[in-house]
């Protein structure tokens, strides 16, 4: 059992929490696990979305960096 | 779009690296434009490209961590090469702390995707954060295995990798066969493993094994592929009818 969570360690997936995803930003090209309370303030004010149009479909403020900027939602992380 | 091909087998010494290396010079051979990347921190495949790892600056270790831009790690050649030397053996500890860590090459690959025709990955001897992050960036799997029964057994392990990738990371990763290497086929014990491989685990054997012979081993000295240092060899021509197995699909 515990080689198994060993094994499962090396996965992002294996830190997902429920009410969770993760964030990855075009500027420091970082990955950030949020809430979906934090993803709302992040958010706002003011948000964009182009989702077929772009890889980083969001316009916001990236909790890595703190640039406004094109993020993407990873809501499967 | 690339077609991002991973060799990877956790058991060292199965000729992952000339594997990658001859299948890559013999798709070049058929025109295809072509990189390879060295993921194993022993530095294998830049070595046996003539290049001396230990001379070079800006390895796949500047890519995976410092987020350097992978065309700046390129080095022109006939295959085009992401060199690797023992810094490489950092990530594993660094990555390992971060978020979204499986990811670092797939999404280093994105900015060359449209350059290449192919990319092949030399996965290290490990089930590690780097072979983790070579079978998330690839979009298929190329098993090469000696024909003895511990490498048998490795493919069992890796096999329940693929499958954990699938569930976590990648799930179109698919795995296109074994290629078996260093085969000797006077041997019972070779052709029971062979035939243990494909009714056990149901993968395909792809055709023809490649027989075992030290001209493989004098062509990594040379810093040549086994295509360009003995043309003619049966090995080079093995490599070559798996090439064009492999890029059936393609015009």
């Amino acid at each position: 059992m515990s080689s198994r969570r060993g094994k499962y360690a090396l996965y992002t997936a294996s830190e997902r929490r429920p009410f969770t995803c993760t964030l990855e930003c075009s500027s420091c090209l970082e990955e950030t696990r949020v809430s979906y309370v934090e993803l709302g303030l992040l958010m706002w004010p003011v948000h964009f979305h182009l989702p077929l149009v772009r890889y980083y479909h969001s316009w916001f403020r990236c909790p890595a960096c703190s640039r406004r900027t094109w993020l993407r939602v990873h809501l499967d992380r | 779009m690339s077609r991002v091909i991973a060799f990877a087998n956790q058991k060292g010494g199965v000729a992952k690296t000339t594997t990658t290396l001859s299948i890559g010079a013999a798709l070049h051979e058929r025109g295809r434009d072509v990189l390879l990347v060295d993921l194993d921190p022993q530095g294998a495949l830049t070595y046996s490209l003539g290049y001396d790892p230990d001379g070079i600056e800006e390895t796949v270790n500047d890519v995976l961590v410092r987020r350097l831009p992978i065309e700046k790690a390129v080095i022109a050649g006939t295959p085009d090469l992401v060199p690797a030397n023992i810094d490489l053996a950092g990530p594993d500890t660094v990555l390992l702390t971060k978020t979204g860590r499986e990811f670092a090459l797939e999404r280093a690959l994105r900015d060359v995707a449209n350059s290449y025709d192919y990319i092949l990955i030399d996965c290290p001897p490990s089930l590690g954060i780097l072979t983790i992050n070579g079978l998330t960036a690839a979009s298929e799997v190329v098993i090469p295995l000696q024909a003895e029964a511990l490498s048998h057994r490795g493919v069992g392990q890796l096999l329940e990798t693929i499958a954990d990738i699938k569930r976590f990371t990648n799930p179109g990763l698919r795995v296109s066969g074994v290629i078996v290497t260093m085969f000797d086929p006077r041997t019972r014990h070779a052709r029971e493993v062979l035939s243990d491989v494909s009714s056990l685990y149901g993968i395909e054997v792809l055709q023809p094994p490649v027989r075992k012979s030290i001209r493989f081993a004098e062509a990594s000295r040379s810093g040549k592929p086994i295509t360009e240092f003995a043309p003619s060899h049966p090995g080079a021509e093995a490599y070559r009818q798996l090439a064009a197995l492999l890029d059936g699909g393609r015009e």
